[in-house]
C-alpha cells in the first residue's frame, strides 16, 4: 500500500483535482444553461415540450464517449473538449427537473399570484421558482453525478482526471490501478451526492416539507 | 365604484356574458349567484382583468380598467379564491406582505399591517406570523387568505367562492368575520357564491345571473319577497323561520276579540266578561274606532262608583298597526308581561288582538305546517 | 455496424434488467414492508448508481475477469434504485383505505400483498422498470471496454478510426432503441394507469411479453453463452484490426480444414486474454500473439534475460511452456514491433530520420502514445524508452488508443509510438523513424496455443497443428499493413479482408 501511494501518490492527487475540476466547472455551466432552458421550456406552450422533452430524454442516453469522441475530432486534445461535452450532458437533468418543477406548480399558486398582482416575472421568482426548488436541486445532484461518471472519459482524449488510473488499469490488468481510479471517483460521487442532498434540504422552508415528496 | 358597461364574453360560440350593465357603489357588498355557468365567475375575474372582455367597458373608480396596467390594477384589488392559494413557500407574514412588497412598503410598515391584521381576526402576532400555510387548519388558512387581499388596503375586494372548501361551522365563523371586516373597513365586496343562504346573510345587494344576463339585482329582501322569476325563487327555496320574509302582526292575531261600545253599562261588561270567559273587554267608541280597553280589574275597583264604562277605560295597552312585524310583538309579549296587544287598522278600528297563545300558534304553523 | 452487434447489446441489457428486477423486486418490497430496512436498501441501491460506471465495471472486473458477466453484473446493480425505488414507493401510494379493506376482510399478509397492493402498485413500479432499461441501453455501450461487445465496440472502433459514420450509426441505433422501448413502455404504462391493470387485455399482455422475453433470453444464451463444446476451437477477437483479421482467418481455415467448429467470443484485450488462456479454467484455447509480448508483457522479463546465443523466440517458448503450458506455433512472418513515428512534415521540418536524430530537438516536441505505453510494468514502455535514448521531451500526454491517431493529426502531439503493422500509419502519413540503437526487441507475430489443445482435439482435428501452421511465414510487414489499411482505413469488414486473403493464397479451395 505505501509503496504504491510512493510511485502513484502525486498523480492520484493531481488526478483528483484535476477531475473534481472538470465536475464543478462542467456541473455550473450546466445547471445555468438548464436552469435558463428550463425555464424557457415551461413558458411554451405544452405542444413544444410534449416533443422536445423525449427527445432530450434520447439524447441523454448518447454514450459520453460518442460526444467526447466527436468533439475531439473537431475541437482536438484541449480541455475546451472535455469541458463543453460535460457540460452539455449536465444540462439535460437540470433542464427537465426545472420543467417538471415548474410546471408542477399547482394552478391555485398561479392564479393567486397573478391576482395579487405579480408580473410574470415576480411571479415566476417568488412563487414558482421556490416551489420548484427542490426538484431543481435533485436535477443538480443527478447532474453532479453522472458528471463524475462521465468525466472519466477525459482520459479518453489524454486529458487527466481519475480515468487515467482505471484505463492503465483495465488495458494492463492491473486491478490495482482500476481501484485506485474507481474509488476515489465513487467517493467524490458520493459526497457532492450527500452535500446537495444537505443543500435540497436547507433550500426547502419548513412550510414545504410536510408537501415535499421525495 | 365599479360600472359594468355591455360587457360581453364568447368562448368560441357560445356567450358567457351578454351585454352586461350594472354599477356597484362604494362599500357595498355585492354577491355574484346563479347556477352553474352563468358567467358569475367571469364577472368577477373581468374586475381584476384576469379575464378580458370581448366587448364593452369596465370602469373602476372613473377609470377604464380596460386602459389601466392589469398588473398595477391587480395591486389595488384585493383577491381571495376558494382553493386559498397562500404560497406554502412563505411564512404568514410573508403571504400577508406580498402585495405591500410589490408596493414596495418597508419593512416596519409590513410588519405593522400583520400585526392589524392578525389582531382583527384575533391571530395573535407572535404565534401565527412566522408559521407557514401546511402548519394552519383550513379556517386560519383562508382567514389569512382574506388579511392577504387586505393587506394594501385596496377600496375593492373579490372573492371567488372563498369558503366553499370550508365546513359549515367554520364558514359560518368566517362568514361573520368577512361581514364585519367589510362593514369596519368600509370596502366594497364583490363576492361569488353558489350559497343562497350565503347571499341572503351577507349581500347588501344580490345580482342573480343566468346564462351570461341579470336576472335580477335587488337587497336581500326584496328578493325574497318579489323574486323577479321561478329561477330566482326556487333558487331561493322554501322559506325557513329566520329566513323567510317577516312575519306580520295580522298573521298571528286573533280576529274578532271581544268588544263594546263606550255605551254600555258597567254590569253589562262584567256579565260579558263572566259568560265569555275573559278578562278583558276592547272599546270602541260610536265610529267603531278603537278607544281602549276595559279590564275586569277597574270594574272590581271602581265599578261600583260609577254608571258608565267610560272612565274604567285605559290605553296603557300597547297597539299596532296592521303590516308591521311580528316580531317585535313577539319580544315584547315575551319581555314586558302583558298578556296581549292590539292590533288596529290603519283607520284606528279593530283589526285584532295578539295573545301569547295566538303567538305561539302561528310560530308552531310556521316551522311545522297547519296545526289544529 | 451489424445487426449482430444490435442484438448483441440488447441481450446484454434484457440479462441485466431481469436479473435487476429478480434481486429489485424483492427487496423492494422488503423496504416497503419493513421500514427499518428501508433507508440502508434504499441507500445502497443509490450508492450502486452513484458510482461512475467505467468504475463501477473496472472493479467487478477484479473479481470477474472481463466479459459479459462482468457487464451484466455491473449494469444489474446500475438498475436496482429506479427498480428498488420505484417498487417501494409504487406500495406506499396505495390508497390507505384500500389496504385497510382488504386487511378487514381478513386476507393475511401475503394475501394482501399479492392480491391488492402489487397490482395496484403496477403502474408506479413499471415506470421504474422503464428508466431502468432505458439507462440500461445507454450503460451497456460500456461493455465494450471491459470486453462485453454490444454497440460500444462498433462506435470504439469509429473513435479509432476517425469514421464519422461508424460512431454516428450506433449511436443513432442506440437512440432509436431507447426512444423506442421508452414510448412502447411509456403507452403500456399510460394503459396501466387508466385501466388499473385489469380486464382481459390487461392480463394477456404481459403474459405474451414474459413469453416472448423467455424465447429471447434462451435465443440470446444460446449465442453468446459461451459453452465449451468439445468440439469448438475458443477464441477470443482481438482488440485491433491486426489480430482481430488473424483470428478470423484462423477460423476460416480450421473450419474449412477440420471438422472442428471455431466459436468468436467477445473482444478483450491481450493482457485479458492471456489470463484467460492460462487461468485453471481456461475460457479459451488460443490467442494471437507475439514473442516480444510474450516475454516482456506476460513473463515479465526483458531482453536483458535472454542468455546470449538463443533467439528471443526460442527463449519465450521454452519459459511460456515451463511456466504457463503455452508455446508459440510458427512465425507468422510479421514483425509487429513498436516503432517510433512522426507526422512527415515534422520529419521534413527537423530533419529526422531515425530515433536518435530526435534527441537534439526533443526539447520541442511533444510525445503522446495510449495508455498502456505510460504504465509503470514492463520494459516497453515510455520511461525506459527515453531513458535508453535519452530524450527529454517537451510533454508527454497518454491517450485513448483508439484516439491516438487522431490525435497526432491534430497536432495534439508530434511524436507517437506506432505498431509497424497498422495501416493507419499510411493514413496519417505518418513517418517511421529507426531504431537505430535498437531499443525495441522484435515482435514475431504468431499463435499462442496451450499445449493440451492438440490432445483435445485430437479427434475431430487430428491435424489441427498443421492446419495453423499453413499461416506461418504467409505474411510480411508489407502485406499485413495492406490488410490493416483495408479494414481501418477503407473500411472492409475484418471477415470479407481475412476470407479475400486466404483465398487469394488458395487456402480456401
Amino acid at each position: 500500500m505505501k509503496e504504491f501511494f510512493s510511485v502513484y501518490g502525486a498523480m492520484l492527487g493531481r488526478s483528483v483535482l484535476v477531475h473534481l475540476g472538470y465536475v464543478l466547472l462542467s456541473v455550473a455551466a450546466g445547471f445555468i444553461l438548464g436552469l435558463l432552458l428550463g425555464i424557457l421550456l415551461s413558458r411554451l406552450p405544452a405542444r413544444w415540450s410534449a416533443v422536445l422533452l423525449p427527445i432530450l430524454s434520447v439524447f441523454q442516453t448518447i454514450p459520453g464517449i460518442v460526444f467526447i469522441g466527436l468533439l475531439f475530432l473537431e475541437l482536438g486534445m484541449t480541455p475546451a473538449t472535455v469541458l463543453i461535452a460535460l457540460s452539455v450532458y449536465a444540462t439535460f437533468p437540470v433542464l427537465k427537473n426545472t420543467y417538471v418543477g415548474l410546471t408542477q406548480v399547482e394552478p391555485r399558486y398561479l392564479e393567486a399570484a397573478r391576482g395579487c398582482g405579480m408580473s410574470p416575472a415576480q411571479a415566476l421568482t417568488r412563487v414558482e421558482l421556490p416551489l420548484a426548488l427542490p426538484t431543481i436541486i435533485g436535477g443538480l445532484r443527478l447532474s453532479t453525478i453522472y458528471t463524475v461518471s462521465w468525466a472519466v472519459l477525459a482520459s479518453m482524449i489524454g486529458l487527466g482526471g481519475l480515468g487515467d488510473f482505471i484505463y492503465q488499469g483495465v488495458a494492463s490488468n492491473n486491478n490495482l490501478l482500476i481501484v485506485a481510479g474507481a474509488i476515489p471517483a465513487a467517493i467524490m460521487a458520493v459526497v457532492l451526492g450527500a452535500l446537495l442532498d444537505w443543500l435540497q434540504r436547507k433550500a426547502i422552508p419548513r412550510g414545504l416539507r410536510k408537501e415535499a415528496r421525495t | 365604484m365599479i360600472q359594468f358597461e355591455h360587457v360581453s364574453k364568447n368562448y368560441g360560440k357560445s356567450t358567457i356574458l351578454h351585454d352586461l350593465s350594472f354599477t356597484v357603489p362604494d362599500g357595498q357588498f355585492l354577491i355574484l349567484i346563479g347556477p352553474s355557468g352563468c358567467g358569475k365567475t367571469t364577472t368577477l375575474k373581468m374586475i381584476n382583468r384576469l379575464i378580458e372582455p370581448d366587448a364593452g367597458k369596465i370602469i373602476i373608480d372613473g377609470r377604464d380598467a380596460g386602459q389601466m396596467n392589469p398588473v398595477e390594477l391587480r395591486r389595488h384589488i384585493g383577491y381571495v379564491i376558494q382553493q386559498i392559494g397562500l404560497f406554502p413557500n412563505m411564512t404568514v407574514e410573508q403571504n400577508i406582505c406580498v402585495v405591500p412588497k410589490l408596493l414596495q412598503y418597508d419593512k416596519t410598515k409590513c410588519a405593522q399591517i400583520t400585526r392589524e391584521l392578525l389582531e382583527m381576526v384575533n391571530l395573535p402576532y407572535d404565534s401565527y406570523a412566522g408559521k407557514y400555510p401546511s402548519e394552519l387548519s383550513g379556517g386560519q388558512q383562508q382567514r389569512i387568505g382574506v388579511l392577504r387581499a387586505l393587506a394594501a388596503s385596496p377600496p375593492i375586494v373579490l372573492m371567488d367562492e372563498p369558503f366553499g372548501a370550508l365546513d359549515p361551522m367554520t364558514r359560518e365563523t368566517l362568514q361573520e368575520e368577512v361581514k364585519k371586516l367589510q362593514k369596519q373597513l368600509n370596502k366594497t365586496i364583490v363576492f361569488v357564491t353558489h350559497d343562497m343562504d350565503e347571499a341572503l346573510r351577507l349581500a347588501d345587494t344580490i345580482l342573480f345571473m343566468n346564462g351570461g344576463k341579470i336576472e335580477q339585482m335587488a337587497p336581500p329582501e326584496e328578493m325574497l319577497e318579489h323574486p323577479a322569476s321561478d329561477l330566482v325563487r326556487s333558487f331561493l327555496g322554501k322559506p325557513r323561520a329566520a329566513e323567510s320574509a317577516p312575519i306580520r302582526v295580522e298573521d298571528c292575531m286573533r280576529r274578532n276579540p271581544y268588544r263594546v261600545s263606550k255605551e254600555r253599562g258597567v254590569l253589562e261588561c262584567a256579565e260579558l266578561m263572566a259568560r265569555s270567559g275573559v278578562d278583558t273587554l276592547l272599546v270602541t267608541d260610536g265610529n267603531e274606532k278603537y278607544l281602549g280597553v276595559l279590564p275586569i280589574r277597574n270594574i272590581r275597583l271602581y265599578g261600583r262608583t260609577v254608571d258608565s264604562i267610560v272612565p274604567l277605560i285605559t290605553r296603557e295597552v300597547r297597539t299596532v298597526r296592521v303590516g308591521e312585524d311580528a316580531r317585535g310583538v313577539m319580544e315584547y309579549l315575551m319581555n314586558s308581561g302583558d298578556s296581549y296587544v292590539v292590533v288596529l287598522n290603519g283607520d284606528d278600528t279593530i283589526a285584532g288582538i295578539i295573545t301569547k297563545n295566538s303567538m305561539a300558534r302561528i310560530v308552531a304553523s310556521t316551522l311545522w305546517g297547519e296545526t289544529t | 455496424m451489424s445487426w449482430s452487434l444490435i442484438w448483441e447489446h440488447l441481450y446484454i441489457v434484457l440479462l441485466s434488467v431481469l436479473a435487476s428486477l429478480a434481486v429489485g423486486l424483492p427487496l423492494g418490497v422488503l423496504a416497503y414492508l419493513y421500514p427499518r430496512a428501508r433507508r440502508p436498501i434504499l441507500w445502497i441501491s443509490d450508492l450502486f448508481q452513484t458510482i461512475p460506471s467505467l468504475a463501477l465495471l473496472g472493479i467487478i472486473m477484479v473479481f470477474l475477469g472481463a466479459g459479459k458477466p462482468t457487464v451484466v453484473f455491473g449494469i444489474t446493480l446500475y438498475s436496482l434504485l429506479p427498480i428498488v425505488r420505484n417498487t417501494c414507493l409504487g406500495l406506499s401510494e396505495v390508497d390507505p383505505a384500500l389496504k385497510e379493506a382488504a386487511r378487514g376482510c381478513g386476507m393475511n399478509r401475503s394475501e394482501q400483498l399479492f392480491r391488492v397492493e402489487l397490482p395496484l402498485a403496477r403502474p408506479v413500479i413499471f415506470t421504474g422498470i422503464r428508466i431502468a432499461v432505458v439507462n440500461a441501453i445507454g450503460t451497456a455501450v460500456f461493455a465494450a471496454f471491459v470486453g462485453g461487445g454490444g454497440l460500444g465496440s462498433s462506435i470504439y472502433q469509429g473513435i479509432r478510426t476517425q469514421n464519422m459514420q461508424l460512431i454516428l450509426l450506433p449511436t443513432l441505433a442506440l437512440m432509436v432503441i431507447a426512444a423506442g422501448f421508452d414510448a412502447l413502455m411509456g403507452l403500456y404504462e399510460k394503459h396501466l394507469g387508466r385501466t388499473g391493470g385489469g380486464g382481459k387485455r390487461g392480463k394477456l399482455l404481459p403474459i405474451l411479453t414474459a413469453a416472448a422475453l423467455c424465447a429471447a433470453l434462451a435465443a440470446g444464451t444460446a449465442a453468446y453463452g459461451g459453452g465449451k463444446d468439445a468440439d469448438a476451437l475458443t477464441i477470443y477477437d482481438g482488440n485491433y484490426s491486426e489480430t482481430q483479421i488473424l483470428t478470423h482467418m484462423v477460423k476460416y481455415l480450421v473450419e474449412y480444414r477440420t471438422d472442428l467448429t471455431v466459436n468468436i467470443k467477445d473482444q478483450m484485450t491481450a493482457v485479458n486474454q492471456f489470463n484467460e488462456l492460462t487461468a485453471a479454467q481456461p475460457s479459451c484455447d488460443l490467442m494471437v500473439s507475439y514473442d516480444g509480448t510474450l516475454l516482456t508483457t506476460f513473463l515479465h522479463q526483458d531482453t536483458s534475460d535472454i542468455p546470449a546465443g538463443t533467439s528471443l523466440y526460442d527463449y519465450v517458448n521454452q519459459q511460456a511452456t515451463d511456466q504457463y503450458g503455452v508455446r508459440l506455433l510458427e512465425k507468422l512472418g510479421l514483425n509487429n514491433t513498436y516503432a517510433i513515428a512522426v507526422p512527415e512534415k515534422i520529419a521534413e521540418q527537423y530533419g529526422l530520420n531515425t530515433v536518435s536524430d530526435l534527441i537534439p530537438v526533443a526539447d520541442q516536441l511533444i510525445f503522446g502514445a495510449e495508455h498502456e505505453f505510460f504504465t509503470q510494468a514492463g520494459s516497453m514502455k515510455y520511461g525506459p524508452f527515453t531513458e535508453f535514448y535519452g530524450l527529454n521531451f517537451k510533454d508527454a500526454v497518454s491517450v485513448d488508443l483508439g484516439l491516438k491517431y487522431a490525435a497526432i493529426e491534430n497536432g495534439s502531439f508530434q511524436v507517437t509510438e506506432v505498431y509497424a503493422t497498422d495501416g493507419l500509419n499510411r493514413k496519417a502519413s505518418l513517418k517511421i523513424l529507426e531504431d537505430d540503437r535498437s531499443f525495441f526487441p522484435e515482435y514475431n507475430g504468431a499463435i499462442l496455443v496451450r499445449n493440451d489443445i492438440f490432445e483435445k482435439f485430437a479427434k475431430t482435428a487430428p491435424d489441427l497443428e498443421d492446419v495453423l501452421n499453413e499461416l506461418g511465414g504467409l505474411f510480411t510487414n508489407e502485406t499485413m499493413t495492406d490488410l490493416t489499411y483495408a479494414v481501418d482505413v477503407q473500411g472492409r469488414s475484418v471477415d470479407s479482408v481475412a476470407r479475400e486473403f486466404l483465398v487469394q493464397h488458395g487456402m480456401l479451395g
